[in-house]
C-alpha cells in the first residue's frame, strides 16, 4: 500500500488543479480599496480569517464531514455541509466555495477510485446538498486515507498559500515576505485545527465584517483578476 | 481507464490562443456566424486578464444569446487556466452543456498569454493560435510552443504588413518551414478573407461533417 504521505502531498500541493488560484477571499477590492498595502497589512487580514471565519466555521464543518465520511455517513457529511453553506453569509462566498467544491471533485474522481466521491457528486447533480470545498475536501481526505489532522493541514495549506500568492500577484507582497508569512502562519494554523476539532457544528461563528464587505463589493470592482 | 468518468467530454471543444491584441475575440466574431449559418450550435468561454472585457464584447456584439457567452477570470494566470489547472473552464463548460444540450461546439478563448501559451488536451480536443503581423516577421523563427504544437496557426492582420514593415513571404517561409506540415491560415478578420480555411478546419477536425458553400 502506498504511503499516504505521497496523497498529502500531492492533495496539499498548489500543484493539484481545483481553480484555487482565482479566488482572493476580498483581498483584491481591500488591496483596491487600499485597506490592505504592505506584508503586515497581508499577514493581518490572513490571521483574521483563519482566527474569525476559516478556524470556526469551515474548519468545524470539515472535521465533522471528515468523522462522517469515515463512517460512511453520508447524511450527517450533507448536515455538515448544508450548515456550512447556512453559515456562508456572503454570496459570492457561497457561489465560489460551491465552484472550488465541484473543481476539486472533478480532480479527485479522475484520479482516485471511491465510491463516497461518486455518491457525493451525485447528491450535488441532484442538488440534494451545496458541495462546499471544504466538505469536498474533508471526504477526498479520507478517500486517499489521510487522516483527520493531516486533512485539516493540506486544507489551511491550500488556503493560506492561495491567498499568500494572490497577494504576490496583486503587488502587496514579495516572493521573500511570502515565505515568511507561511511560516508565521503555521502557529496559527496549528492553533485553530486544534480548537476546531473539538466544537460541533452548533458551534460554528464567523466575524469579518470588513472582509465581507470586500467580498460583497468584489463584483462591482471596474477591473479585477480574480474571481472573489 | 483512470479520468474517464470525470474528463468525458461530449461537445467539441477549440482553445483559441495567441498574445494579447492579436485579435482572437475579432477571430471569433467572425467565425460565429459563419458557423451558426452552417447550422452549428455555438456557445463560447472567455478567460479575460483582467474583467470580462471580452465576454462583454462578444455580448454587446449580439452574435449569440448572452448566456452562451461565459467569461472566467484567471486570477492573472492566463497560461494556468488552460493548462495547468482549467478546472473553472471544465465547470463553466460542463454547465453550457447541462443549459444548452443542443450545442455542438464550444469555443474556449484563452486571456492573451505569450508564444509559450498551450492548452491542456483535458480541457479542448485542438486549438488554434492566434498571431499578428504586426509582431514582427521574426515571430515563426522564435519557435515558441504555442505557435508550434497548436493543431492551427492563424495568421491574422495580413492586411497591415506593408504598413508595420512586416515581410508577409518571409512569414510565410519561414512559419510553414517551422510548422512544416501542420495547417496555418492567413486571415485578414476585417474582410473575411482566410476565413474559409478556419472554418474548413473546424469541420474537418472537429465536427466531422462537410462544410456548404460559405456566405461571408
Amino acid at each position: 500500500m502506498v504511503d499516504s504521505r505521497l496523497a498529502l502531498m500531492q492533495l496539499s500541493d498548489s500543484f493539484f488543479p481545483s481553480g484555487s488560484f482565482t479566488l482572493s477571499h476580498g483581498l483584491e477590492a481591500m488591496v483596491q480599496t487600499q485597506q490592505i498595502r504592505s506584508a503586515q497589512d497581508v499577514e493581518t487580514f490572513l490571521y483574521l480569517l483563519l482566527h474569525n471565519k476559516v478556524g470556526c466555521s469551515d474548519l468545524i464543518a470539515l472535521f465533522h464531514a471528515y468523522r462522517a465520511s469515515a463512517a460512511a455517513d453520508l447524511g450527517e457529511i450533507r448536515r455538515a455541509d448544508q450548515s456550512l453553506y447556512a453559515q456562508t453569509l456572503i454570496q459570492a462566498t457561497r457561489e465560489a466555495q460551491c465552484r472550488s467544491g465541484q473543481a476539486l471533485l472533478l480532480v479527485a474522481r479522475s484520479t482516485w477510485n471511491d465510491a463516497q466521491l461518486e455518491a457525493l457528486q451525485q447528491n450535488i447533480d441532484t442538488n440534494q446538498t451545496p458541495g462546499l470545498h471544504p466538505i469536498v475536501f474533508a471526504v477526498v481526505g479520507r478517500a486517499v486515507r489521510l487522516s483527520e489532522s493531516d486533512t485539516c493541514f493540506a486544507f489551511l495549506h491550500n488556503f493560506v498559500t492561495g491567498l499568500v500568492g494572490a497577494a504576490i500577484r496583486l503587488g502587496v507582497l514579495g516572493h521573500l515576505s511570502a515565505q515568511a508569512i507561511l511560516w508565521k502562519m503555521a502557529a496559527e494554523m496549528d492553533a485553530i485545527a486544534t480548537q476546531a476539532s473539538a466544537l460541533s457544528l452548533d458551534d460554528m461563528w464567523s466575524c469579518t465584517p470588513a472582509i465581507d464587505i470586500a467580498q460583497m463589493t468584489h463584483q462591482r470592482l471596474l477591473s479585477k483578476q480574480f474571481s472573489t | 481507464m483512470l479520468g474517464e468518468k470525470s474528463v468525458q467530454k461530449s461537445v467539441a471543444r477549440l482553445g483559441v490562443g495567441g498574445p494579447v491584441g492579436s485579435g482572437k475575440t475579432a477571430l471569433l466574431e467572425r467565425l460565429v456566424p459563419l458557423l451558426m449559418h452552417q447550422g452549428i450550435e455555438v456557445a463560447v468561454v472567455t478567460n479575460d486578464l483582467l474583467t470580462q472585457e471580452d465576454a462583454d464584447r462578444l455580448k454587446r456584439q449580439s452574435l449569440l444569446p448572452v448566456e452562451r457567452i461565459v467569461g472566467v477570470e484567471t486570477g492573472s494566470c492566463p497560461h494556468t487556466a488552460i493548462r495547468e489547472d482549467p478546472t473553472m473552464n471544465l465547470l463553466a463548460i460542463r454547465n453550457l452543456e447541462r443549459s444548452f444540450p443542443e450545442l455542438d461546439l464550444v469555443f474556449v478563448e484563452s486571456g492573451g498569454d505569450n508564444l509559450a501559451s498551450t492548452f491542456s488536451y483535458d480541457l479542448i480536443d485542438a486549438y488554434i493560435f492566434v498571431l499578428d503581423v504586426g509582431a514582427g516577421d521574426d515571430i515563426p523563427r522564435k519557435n515558441g510552443p504555442g505557435f508550434m504544437q497548436a493543431d492551427l496557426v492563424v495568421i491574422n492582420k495580413i492586411d497591415i504588413a506593408p504598413y508595420v514593415g512586416a515581410d508577409l513571404a518571409l512569414i510565410r517561409r519561414d512559419a510553414s518551414e517551422r510548422r512544416r506540415d501542420k495547417p496555418i491560415a492567413y486571415t485578414n478578420c476585417k474582410t473575411g478573407e482566410g476565413l474559409d480555411q478556419v472554418v474548413q478546419f473546424i469541420f474537418d477536425q472537429l465536427l466531422f461533417r462537410p462544410v456548404r458553400a460559405l456566405v461571408q
